[in-house]
């Protein structure tokens, strides 16, 4: 051979490959009927037409590929679009059999499929609508952990956002609020790209458009904050350095609620109390910016406010406290909520490490005032969301088992029927359909009622939204932002497509394994294998672990709820009206501020119905807290190591009316007053964790961290009460008077005789008369407690919903497999009656069956509720997680719910005429 | 295969009416089709190869064509043959008559000159 034909031959054979590649295009059929005649012919063609030109034939070459792509796509096309049309287009290749899943056997089972549920519709409805149930309410519960947990924050890059707190490591108490002179400092970490603050709470401002002032809620940020967040307003501009101290920065909605979104508010100025100027609106913020949120400032920032309305500048000229009194940043006031932005490419621990550095050094360097203060950094995204993650994660995990279970009573079904048609099963086989065929086409109906489910699912995953949300407190950060969105719809569909499969493997795979033989020798009598009534079994058991395991953790958060409830904040919550009042702004002094107070105070207490009239510039459970720094007399501490109190304002008789009983001493009078001796009342915890053993009555404070401040006297000890929530123990506190110090806009408290929210409109009347702008924020006490029980009320809701749904559903499963059980044991229920057993017996028969599976089921899933305990013992209260109580009711209740499923069916078994059923 | 009208079929693409009257000589294997056509029509009609079997596919479907179990010559067995079924047949005398009667058509407006007798 010359080389020339060798040349020849190789680029033949790789020509044949190539080919032989694109041929793939073609649908298999096509390959299969002519595959190997076009590659010839085509081959033929080019042999023919290399004699003639070798370039005409390179051509050719390349044109038949091309041709074998493009054709069989075009005819794998022609499938798709016709595949509704089948029967006519594969008449002529019914003979071609794949091996592999082929357009033809998939569209032909989908018929069958069909077909199917047309012959039951009852079962393919029930089978849908509790897929849909299952999945529409994993969609909805994924759509709120998407919301919250999984979508990235609406700043730029929010990965690289950091929060950086003081960490007092002796009190343990890692999430301080930050002074100014460490937030200077920290700005010089060199791992991070910049450096931001806000005050850690919200500060109500009251402005003035028309005649009535109105309220509203203010961030002060520092003016580089909107540049730190990567966010520009929508209208107008942010703030800058060198702006005028008087502007201000809307939010979105707040444009839209109170200026109804002109567009020319850009510019315009707006009278607030206590400001020297008119206000400047430099801009709008867009739609979905939302900061801070609340839980971004800090475990002190609890505010009655959800969100800010507007921004306000921080800065030295307009925040006096930013500096001491030598105009140096100030050490000792703990007070703002730090964010910053890492550099590219810089880690958290890199970060980390950098501002430990820094906090060593100022400690060192400042021992009077930083001894012993760390610095703790978070990603800003744990900061925001972190602490509702597990509660999340939990109900996920809880309503995924709730599909779980709904998917084995499907599988039980499918299988039950797959029994049922095991002769039309064993027949195809016998004609010659393989095993996997069968398993295709159980899958491909088993994925045709997942999808359908599906689609009802998507369609129930709004509804299911939109009640998540209306029984969700509003304090939960985020869920706002919940809208079924692309990735809830790719999650339902994955679902969907996940319980199509996990529904229809186990009826396809036992399809699969009955022998054909068998099934056609059975005959009409339609009894389970063994094998299949072990799985059965096994399903059952495990469904009741489930279910067992779900109800438990629902359980133990109803017991956690309910010691919650429990709890004895220290004061009486019934009967108590609760307002914000705001001193009017023409009472300058101290003097005449506690004037107007002592006079309202004679109003409200004429006001028919009112025992007591109280008040205090914080309010507990649901309000803001105010720490201050204080030294004890005689304390011998280092100013480092001055203890943080809480610290409110006593409005009239505030401990009367709020019920807090007094330990020692006594409380405030009218002879406290300005110019007479200082006075406070401390709290129990005050007494306990500063003057241990000791009696604080005469001893003297002084509060502010500096040293300078005048020395206050202890007069009394009242009871400690709950401030923060009902979860959170007391914390050390004292309480100055109001005749001492007369604060702007204190809360009322008002204690009734009768119901609390019945005075509402006579207390607004009262208070307008005494010329005080109106009153804000009017609620009963038990309304505010009720609220901060809110998330968890709000967990248990979805949890105990859960936990309901397991158990009907585990009945529902325990019910249908008795019934197939004995249904299949008629013959021998009949043979034993007919032997003399009697009906009682035959009763205990069935029902020891359902006990049996219960058993099971009640033990594996109190072993897998005692492993899942130490995860949730997080979200329990005043309830260990392994409470024996819980455990042993929720096992009695599904035993009882067993037999009670068993019994239809078992009184059934009892009726057998054993005559009959012997001659047929 | 249910009985269908000759005419459903109609008109035949020019491919495949040039496959039925291939086929009407004999039994063939698909390039001898192909050859056969390509005699007839090279140059009139666009010939490649996956069209020739894209056509066969589409006739088989219809029923106009069917294997042949005929093993001519001493060829390849693998080689499959095809032969026109009697449907195919009638098709393709239906397809010849809708032709015809178009081109009578055209020669009564004087397009093509009347035929030699």
């Amino acid at each position: 051979m010359t080389p020339c034909h060798h040349r020849a031959s190789t680029g033949r054979q790789v020509w044949r490959a190539v080919h032989w590649l694109a041929l793939r295009a073609y649908p298999v059929w096509f390959r299969r009927e002519f595959g190997d005649e076009l590659q010839r012919s085509s081959e033929r063609r080019l042999a023919a037409a290399w004699s003639q030109s070798r370039r005409l034939a390179l051509w050719l070459a390349a044109l038949e590929v091309a041709d074998a792509l493009a054709f069989g796509l075009a005819e794998r096309w022609r499938l798709v679009a016709t595949w509704w049309a089948w029967p006519r287009h594969i008449e002529p290749f019914r003979h071609v059999r794949s091996r592999r899943m082929t357009w033809e056997s998939i569209a032909a089972d989908l018929r069958l499929a069909l077909r199917q549920c047309r012959r039951a519709p009852l079962f393919a409805l029930l089978t849908v609508a509790s897929l849909a149930l299952g999945i529409g309410a994993n969609s909805a519960m994924f759509g709120v952990v998407h919301a919250v947990l999984l979508r990235p924050l609406p700043y730029g890059e929010p990965d690289s956002l950091v929060t950086v707190w003081s960490d007092n490591s002796k009190r343990g108490e890692p999430l301080n609020p930050v002074s100014p002179a460490n937030f200077e400092a920290f700005r010089a970490a060199p791992s991070l790209a910049d450096v931001e603050a806000m005050y850690s709470f919200l500060v109500p401002v009251q402005y003035r458009m028309g005649s009535e002032p109105e309220n509203a809620q203010a961030s002060m940020v520092t003016p580089g904050m909107f540049a730190l967040l990567g966010r520009d307003a929508v209208a107008g501009r942010t703030f800058r350095e060198g702006d005028p101290d008087l502007s201000a920065v809307l939010s979105h909605q707040f444009w839209r609620r109170r200026f109804g979104q002109d567009p020319n508010v850009v510019g315009r100025t707006v009278n607030v109390t206590g400001e020297s100027a008119p206000v400047t609106i430099l801009g709008v913020m867009p739609e979905d910016f939302v900061f801070p949120y609340k839980s971004m400032l800090g475990p002190s920032g609890f505010t009655r406010a959800l969100e800010a309305d507007v921004w306000l500048p921080l800065t030295r000229q307009r925040e006096p406290r930013l500096v001491d009194a030598t105009g140096q940043p100030n050490r000792n006031l703990h007070y703002l909520a730090v964010v910053g932005r890492l550099k590219p490419g810089v880690s958290l621990e890199r970060a980390r490490m950098d501002l430990s550095a820094i906090a060593t050094r100022r400690a060192a360097e400042f021992a009077d005032t930083n001894a012993g203060w760390g610095v703790t950094v978070r990603p800003l995204h744990e900061q925001t969301v972190g602490s509702l993650r597990p509660a999340l994660l939990m109900l996920l995990g809880g309503v995924g088992v709730v599909l779980l279970i709904t998917c084995i009573n499907v599988a039980n079904v499918l299988l039950a029927r797959a029994a049922g048609r095991g002769r039309d099963l064993a027949i195809r086989s016998a004609l010659g359909a393989s095993r996997r065929r069968l398993v295709q086409q159980m899958l491909i109906e088993s994925l045709v009622l997942a999808a359908a489910g599906g689609a009802g699912g998507l369609a129930l995953m709004v509804f299911a939204t939109r009640a998540i949300l209306a029984v969700a407190p509003t304090t939960l950060p985020r869920l706002a932002e919940v809208s079924p969105g692309v990735p809830v719809v790719l999650f339902a569909m994955a679902v969907s497509i996940l319980t199509g499969l996990a529904v229809g493997t186990l009826p396809a795979v036992a399809a699969a394994r009955s022998p054909a033989q068998d099934a056609l020798r059975e005959g009409s009598r339609a009894t389970a294998s063994r094998a299949r009534r072990r799985i059965r079994a096994a399903l059952i058991v495990a469904e009741v672990a489930m279910a067992m395991t779900l109800t438990i953790g629902a359980g133990l958060l109803l017991r956690s709820f309910v010691s919650v409830l429990g709890v004895d904040p220290g004061f009486q919550s019934d009967r108590l009206l609760t307002l914000q009042v705001s001193m009017p702004s023409r009472y300058a002094d101290a003097a005449s501020r506690v004037t107007f107070y002592d006079e309202l105070e004679a109003r409200l207490r004429a006001v028919p119905g009112v025992v007591h009239v109280g008040g205090t510039t914080r309010l507990p459970l649901g309000s803001t807290n105010v720490t201050t720094t204080i030294e004890v007399e005689g304390g011998g501490l280092p100013r480092a190591e001055w203890p943080e109190v809480e610290m409110r304002r006593a409005v009239f008789d505030y401990f009367a009316t709020m019920g807090i009983p007094l330990v020692r001493g006594r409380t405030f009078t009218a002879a406290d007053g300005i110019g007479a001796p200082l006075v406070v009342v401390v709290n129990t915890a005050f007494a306990e964790r500063l003057f241990p053993g000791a009696d604080p009555v005469g001893r003297r404070v002084r509060m502010g961290g500096t040293g300078t401040g005048p020395w206050l006297t202890i007069v009394g000890v009242a009871g400690s009460i709950r401030h923060g929530s009902l979860e959170e123990m007391p914390k050390p506190e004292l309480y100055t008077t109001y005749r001492q110090g007369p604060p702007v806009s204190p809360f009322l408290a008002i204690r009734t005789r009768g119901d609390a929210g019945a005075l509402t409109a006579a207390v607004r009347q009262v208070i307008r008369d005494a010329g005080a702008d109106p009153p804000t924020e009017l609620r009963t006490m038990e309304d505010i407690r009720s609220r901060s029980v809110g998330e968890r009320r709000f967990v248990l809701l979805l949890a105990g919903l859960f936990g309901a749904l397991a158990l009907v559903l585990a009945a529902l499963g325990v019910y249908g497999v008795i019934t197939l059980v004995t249904a299949e044991r008629t013959m021998e229920v009949g043979i034993r009656l007919a032997l003399g057993a009697t009906p009682s017996q035959v009763l205990g028969l069935v029902i020891g069956h359902a006990v049996r599976l219960a058993v099971g089921g009640i033990l594996l899933g109190g072993a897998t509720a005692l492993l899942l305990a130490p995860v949730l013992q997080s979200q329990l209260f005043g309830v260990q997680a392994t409470d024996p109580l819980t455990y042993g009711g929720v096992a009695a209740l599904l035993a009882a719910i067993a037999v009670c499923a068993a019994l239809v069916p078992a009184r059934r078994a009892m009726r057998v005429d054993p005559a009959h059923t012997l001659r047929n | 295969m249910p009985f269908r009208p000759p005419g459903a079929s109609l008109p035949l693409t020019p491919i495949s009416f040039e496959i039925l009257l291939a086929l009407l000589d004999g039994d063939r294997h698909g390039y001898a089709i192909l050859q056969s056509v390509e005699n007839r029509v090279a140059g009139v009609l666009p010939m490649r190869t996956g069209t020739i079997y894209r056509a066969l596919a589409r006739l088989m479907e219809e029923g106009l064509i069917d294997r042949s179990a005929s093993v001519a010559e001493a060829d390849d067995e693998r080689r499959r043959y095809y032969r026109i079924t009697a449907h195919g047949r009638s098709v393709a005398r239906a397809e010849a008559r809708r032709l015809a009667d178009q081109v009578d058509a055209a020669r009564a407006r004087r397009l093509l000159p009347e035929p030699r007798r």
